[in-house]
Formats: structure tokens, sequence, C-alpha cells
């Protein structure tokens, strides 16, 4: 029944069924099932599935954003009953640089960490360097994740880069979205570059095991 | 006249503000200014073409949204409209100054086909109420989605007419139906059909889709534009056009910006020879504010070295 239960919530996840999500979320915390393999045998296998999905082009962003959606209304209802803090693969802080506001990117980067194991420090969009900095001196991140969608605000990925150095931060840095590209950050000194969402996440995996 | 043009890229407000040693924001609020800056930028390169376009948001504002305009940065939205309405071009926000700096350049570039950018329906309801609420709608809330699509094509619809009455071509851009973002089902059932209708009533425009468009190319040919600007790789798409449309793209914008300008002539050589009969060279998307201008030149000398051939 347990195991039952927990596939249930998987596939209300990948079938973008929100009100689904939450009534079955529920009925575990009320019948004091194991919330962790709730998490992980049903929100996150369901997501992964999303993910997965997405990777071959048959759900878009749409999809997945209605699949976050379920994802963090289901974990908002299980993580009530959770007896131990979730293990962790790192810790990553992702920033949209200063002077843009557009996130989708980012926020998609974000849902993909997170659902596979990552730490992730939102510190949304039009962030100044400065605060990046500050976040990274406090929070020792494994990797930090820099978006931009327009080629005048792609600019600023330089100076944030710098100004880590300068201040010896060591966590590796990966940049991403519309205007980037390799030779991009070659040039600006990134550990990494990610066309998308899927990549980005392989790639932090790569760079924290590196 | 379309015949003529073989280099086209796409040279809008903010590098034109760049080029010209004005704020982005001057050119943004004033269609004689935005108009002036559009023609240096035409004379000092020599490309074939040109295109009006400032930033995404004009429609959208027009139609009750309210945007704060930073000195030397695209505006920002304060809020989305409250109560959406179908905007009259004439006097509604800052369409008039699109068509007044449409006329203008119409005026002194007797010549050349004067181009005005307008949104797709699809990618204008995206705008109206911030792109993730919008996407979210296209599998929450169908209904609703397709209401704030058809609002969107009525007002594209008049302004379209506008564009026509002053004699200049609609060149519309859809940035949020891109192959990256929605899939080939949410395209044919959202964006293609407002899009059908509205070039049927334009009968000579241009159609941009930002992007990959690989899996959309049997779609966006499904449109009936004659012209159309893709970022996706011209060989593979070349394979899929008739002869009859002209096909432009895509010099990567990066490269002009990062490369240097012998990157840019081996990159437009190969675009030539990919794109063969009826094929503009263009820039992938706009021409970032801080492309490099000998890149850009080189663009528009090879492009007229290869029509000279």
């Amino acid at each position: 029944m347990k195991k039952d239960i927990y596939e249930k919530l998987a596939k209300a996840v990948f079938s973008l069924n929100l009100s689904l999500t939450e009534k079955i979320s529920q009925e575990i915390v009320k019948n004091n099932l194991d919330c962790q393999k709730a998490i992980f045998q049903g929100l996150v296998l369901g997501i992964k599935k999303v993910s997965d999905y997405f990777a071959r082009g048959k759900y878009f962003i749409p999809e997945v954003l209605v699949a976050a959606e379920c994802f963090y209304k289901g974990f908002e209802i299980l993580k009530t009953n959770l007896k131990n803090p979730l293990p962790s693969k790192g810790k990553i802080i992702l920033a949209v640089v200063e002077g843009d506001i557009h996130d989708i990117g980012k926020n998609i980067v974000k849902l993909m960490a997170e659902m596979d194991g990552f730490q992730v420090i939102d510190l949304g969009r039009d962030c100044p360097k400065e605060k990046i900095l500050e976040t990274a001196l406090k929070e020792k991140p494994e990797i930090i994740g820099l978006s931009a969608l327009m080629t005048t605000t792609m600019l600023e990925m330089e100076k944030v880069i710098k100004l880590l150095k300068e201040n010896n931060i060591k966590a590796k840095v990966v940049i991403g979205g519309a205007p980037t590209s390799q030779l991009f950050a070659q040039k600006i000194g990134a550990d990494g570059y990610a066309p998308d969402a899927v990549s980005g996440v392989k790639l932090f995996n790569q760079l924290i095991n590196d | 006249m379309i015949e003529n043009i073989k280099v086209f890229p796409l040279v809008v407000a903010n590098h034109a503000a760049y080029l010209t040693g004005q704020k982005e924001r001057e050119l943004y609020c004033d269609g004689e200014k935005l108009a002036k800056a559009l023609l240096y930028c035409q004379k000092y390169y020599n490309y074939d073409a040109v295109i009006v376009f400032s930033d995404v948001y004009v429609e959208m504002e027009a139609m009750g949204g309210i945007l704060s305009f930073p000195e030397d940065a695209p505006p920002v939205v304060k809020s989305y409209p409250r109560i959406i309405k179908v905007a009259n071009p004439y006097t509604d926000g800052r369409i008039k100054e699109i068509l007044k700096a449409a006329t203008f350049l119409k005026k002194y570039l007797k010549n050349i086909p004067i181009f005005v950018s307008l949104k797709g329906p699809f990618s204008l309801a995206c705008l109206l109420v911030e792109a993730e609420r919008f996407f979210m709608m296209l599998v929450e809330k169908e209904k609703k989605a397709r209401e704030l699509i058809n609002i969107a094509f009525e007002n594209q619809l008049k302004y379209l007419k506008a564009i026509l009455e002053i004699n200049c071509i609609p060149f519309i851009g859809d940035p949020f139906a891109s192959g990256s973002l929605i899939g080939y089902n949410l395209f044919e059932n959202y964006a293609l059909p407002p899009l059908k209708e509205l070039i049927k009533e334009a009968k000579f425009c241009g159609l941009h889709i930002c992007g990959e468009t690989k899996n959309l190319l049997p779609l966006i040919i499904e449109t009936k534009a004659k012209i159309i600007s893709l970022e996706t790789d011209i060989q593979f798409a070349k394979r899929y056009f008739p002869e009859d449309i002209y096909l432009m793209g895509s010099v990567p914008t990066d490269l002009l910006v990062n490369g240097d300008i012998f990157q840019v002539k081996e990159e437009c050589e190969k675009e030539i020879l990919a794109g063969g009969k009826n094929f503009i060279l263009s820039t992938a998307c706009d021409v970032p504010k801080y492309a490099k201008k000998e890149n850009v030149k080189m663009m528009v000398d090879v492009g007229h070295i290869y029509k000279r051939l």
C-alpha cells in the first residue's frame, strides 16, 4: 500500500495534477507514512520523469513549471513530518546578474538542481555582484551559477567573476542564458557553460566530483 | 524591392543608441530620435533594409501596462495591465512613436524596404501577464490563455493595419513561441492560428521566431510568411523551405560581440552558401548593443560581395 501511494504521488507530479499531488501528500502525512520516502520515491521520481521528458523534447517549459508547482506544493506538506533533514550533494548559489530581470531559465535550473539533490540558495534576479560575493563568503558553496538573457547584461558576468576571484572564492562558476556561449565563458574565465537546464545539472555533478 | 535585400542585420534601438552616442531611453520614447538613429545606422553600415523596433513592451504598455525607463537600459515593467484593453495605435502608449519613426524613415529611405516590428499574439499574451504565469495557464487554465491570445490578436490586427497604412512591411516577432520554450503541440494549438490570421491580413510580411525551431519548421512554413527569420541552423532549415520563401538568418549574435572580423567573415560565408537562392544574410536575433562595429561592417561587406557574384 505504502509503495503504491508513493507511485501514485510520482504519477500525480508527472501528469501535472496539482490537486491530486496535494491530496496524496496530505494522506501520507495523515497516515504517518515515511515522508522522506514519499519525497524521494514520489515527488523526486515524478519530477525526474518530467526532467527526462524535458530533455527528450516531450515536455517543455510550461509543463516543467506546472510540475514544479506540484513538487513544491507536495514538499511543503510532506516536510512538516520529516524526521531527519534531507541529504545534500552540495551547495549552489544561483543568481540572475544585475540589470537583468529574466529569470525563467534560472528558475528551471533551480528546480532541476534541487530535484537532483543539491541545496540551492536562490539570490533571485537583478542581483548585485556584491550580494553574490557576500553570500559566497558566508555560505561557501561548491558552485555559483550565473544567468543573463540580454547581451547587455551578460557583460556583468565578467565583473562578478573578477570580484569573486579577487576575494579568493573557490567555488566553480557556471554561466548560462540565451546570449551566452562556450566562447564567452572561456573569455570571461568561467569554469563552465551550460546551454540548458538539463546540461547545467549534469555539469554541476561533474564539477562537484572533480 | 525585396529581391535586393541581401544583408539585413537586425539593428534596433539599443545598438542604434550605442552607435549614435545617445542614451537608450531617448530612443525608446521619441519616434523621431529613433528614426534618425536608425537612419544613421543604415548609412553607416549600408545594409539593405531597416527594421523599426524599440523594445518588447511597446504593445503591452499601450494595452494598459506601466513601465519605468532607466536612462540607458531597456524599460522595466512596473505593473502589468490591470484591465487589458485593445490599444488605439494612433493614440495609446508609444505605438504612435513607432509609426512616426517608420513614416520618417520611409520619407528618407525611398529605395530601401522599411519593416516595422510587432509581436505575435502568443508572445504579446505572455507579456500581458508575465511569461511564467502565462505558460502555466497553457496547462492549467486553457480558456483563460485563449482569451488572452484573442485580445492580443485583436490588438495586433489594428496595429498591423496601421503599419500597412503607412506602406511599411510588418515584421512579426514571436520570441516566446520559440521551440526552446514550447513544443510542437503548444505552438500548433496556440501560437500558429493567430499568426496565420495576422499574416493572411498582411499578405506580405516577415516573421522571426527566436531560439531553436528545428521541430517547428513545418508549422512555421504553414504561416505563409514570405520572409522567415530564424536562429536555427540555416543548412538544416533550408531543406524544409519552398523556393519562394525568403529565409533569413542566422549569424550568432554573441559572435558580433566576442568574435573578430575573421570569424564573422567565415560564419557569413558559411551561412550564404547554406542559404542558397532567396537567402537574406541576417543576425540570429537583434544586433547586440555592444556589437563591435567592425564585425557588423564585415557582415554587410560579405553579404554585398556575394550579392555581386
